[in-house]
């Protein structure tokens, strides 16, 4: 996507020599707030309307009081605009110019070509652009993902396919560990050295699995870890986060603990704000059918 | 995508009884865009760039450098204050927001929680994300 297309046309300027108050008059017209401003055909600066609100008498009376008006009505905008605007070609990728009105904070950024003006893109215009990506980035309703994993071997699977259905619906996607909590001392409660360091050390094996498991794609990973009760930490951040989608793997193991940890998606489904989605581990059997 | 996976936390905040000078450094330094007023934790108003270029002198002013100085150190932020504050809930989805950024000309969108506020959406975190989106690669098509 490039400027060019954000451009109405034909671009609306104005002069060194004009006055602020026809300046002004002409912004409110048109109902935009930036001119460039052309001195034989050549852009030689950028008005915006608050240019004109800092130079014009003040809103607080007590200092207006000392605004001499007089002068005022002879202002011109080559006395208030900003001279040596930011330009841009008209080829220019949109995503160039949402950084560059970051990176030099102004408000508009000057569209030339071969010399002449051919309009503004203000950040009006591109934040109107990022309004109209996301309202159809969307369309299956997945905004996103919460994967949760036990970082157990076979665990990789479910985090992989959290990871694919977040990259297929353009959703973003977090990560998340639960440890269990830590015992605590009455009265000594958060965060002690060792528990930092658990936590940490835990995140970065999160990390680790996350980039496995995005097996090459280019794709941000929020890595986390909360510490408590498994299946409510697990839903405690799907609400937060307001994720659309939980997915777990479900780690079909024998005997009582087996029965324990299967019983994390069904205790999920009751408590998460969304749908859980359980993924057998790898070379589970059963797997696919 | 909603407002609370781009709204930065804990943003920088202005007393309404602070002086437009403090407020003016504050904004400076910050780049939030604006600065929410909150007075006993209670989100009242926004602060931005514009109303303090309104409330500056003239460059008619008889006032010298050191003299603009002082006077602004002198008048409270609320005295500016625009009537009418706009926020959204961390809930609300981004496009909404953005929407009432672009109808009420807002250079940042206080993020509020009953009249707590808990977050700033600014016009440079938004500005990111859309150079970010525009960036990414294509997504794959299905063979």
């Amino acid at each position: 996507m490039k400027v060019k297309t954000l451009l109405t046309r034909p671009a609306i300027t104005t002069g060194p020599a004009t006055s602020i108050r026809d300046a002004r008059a002409l912004m409110r017209r048109r109902g935009i707030r930036h001119l460039p401003v052309l001195e034989h055909g050549r852009l030689v600066g950028m008005l915006a309307e608050r240019d004109i609100d800092r130079a014009d008498a003040s809103s607080v009376p007590e200092i207006a009081l000392h605004d001499w008006l007089g002068p005022l009505a002879d202002l011109l905008v080559a006395d208030v605009m900003a001279r040596g605007p930011v330009a841009l070609h008209p080829e220019t990728p949109v995503a160039e110019a949402a950084r560059l009105a970051c990176d030099r904070g102004v408000d508009a950024l000057a569209v030339v070509d071969s010399d002449e003006v051919a309009g503004v893109v203000t950040r009006g215009d591109l934040l109107g652009v990022l309004g109209g990506l996301l309202e159809h980035r969307h369309p299956t309703g997945l905004g996103h993902v919460l994967a949760a994993t036990s970082l157990r071997p076979g665990a990789r699977r479910a985090l992989g396919e959290a990871l694919r259905i977040a990259a297929t619906a353009g959703a973003a996607v977090t990560a998340l560990h639960v440890l269990p909590a830590s015992s605590r001392v009455p009265g000594l409660e958060g965060a002690t050295a060792e528990n930092v360091s658990r936590v940490e050390r835990a995140r970065r094996r999160v990390a680790d699995e996350a980039t496995a498991a995005r097996a090459g794609r280019a794709q941000d990973v929020t890595c986390e870890v909360a510490e408590g009760t498994v299946a409510r930490e697990i839903a405690r951040r799907a609400e937060e986060l307001d994720s659309d989608l939980i997915v777990v793997g479900a780690e079909a193991r024998h005997g009582i603990l087996g029965a324990f940890v299967e019983a994390l998606a069904d205790r999920l489904v009751r408590l998460a704000p969304c749908p859980v989605l359980a993924v057998p581990r790898s070379g589970a059997r059963g797997a696919g059918r | 995508m909603r407002v609370a996976e781009r709204m930065r936390r804990e943003p920088p905040t202005v007393d309404p009884r602070e002086s437009l000078g403090r407020a003016g450094q504050l904004l400076a330094r910050q780049g939030t865009g604006a600065l929410p007023v909150v007075r006993r934790h209670a989100l009242i108003g926004l602060l931005d760039a514009a109303d303090l270029d309104r409330a500056h002198p003239s460059v008619a002013t008889t006032l010298a450098i050191g003299e603009i100085a002082h006077r602004l150190d002198r008048v409270p932020v609320e005295r500016v204050l625009r009537p009418g504050l706009a926020a959204v809930g961390r809930r609300t989805p981004l496009v909404d927001a953005i929407r009432l950024m672009r109808a009420r000309r807002l250079t940042a969108l206080p993020v509020a929680q009953g009249d707590r506020l808990i977050g700033l959406l600014t016009e440079d975190d938004l500005l990111t994300l859309l150079a970010a989106l525009l960036e990414e690669e294509p997504p794959a098509t299905v063979p």
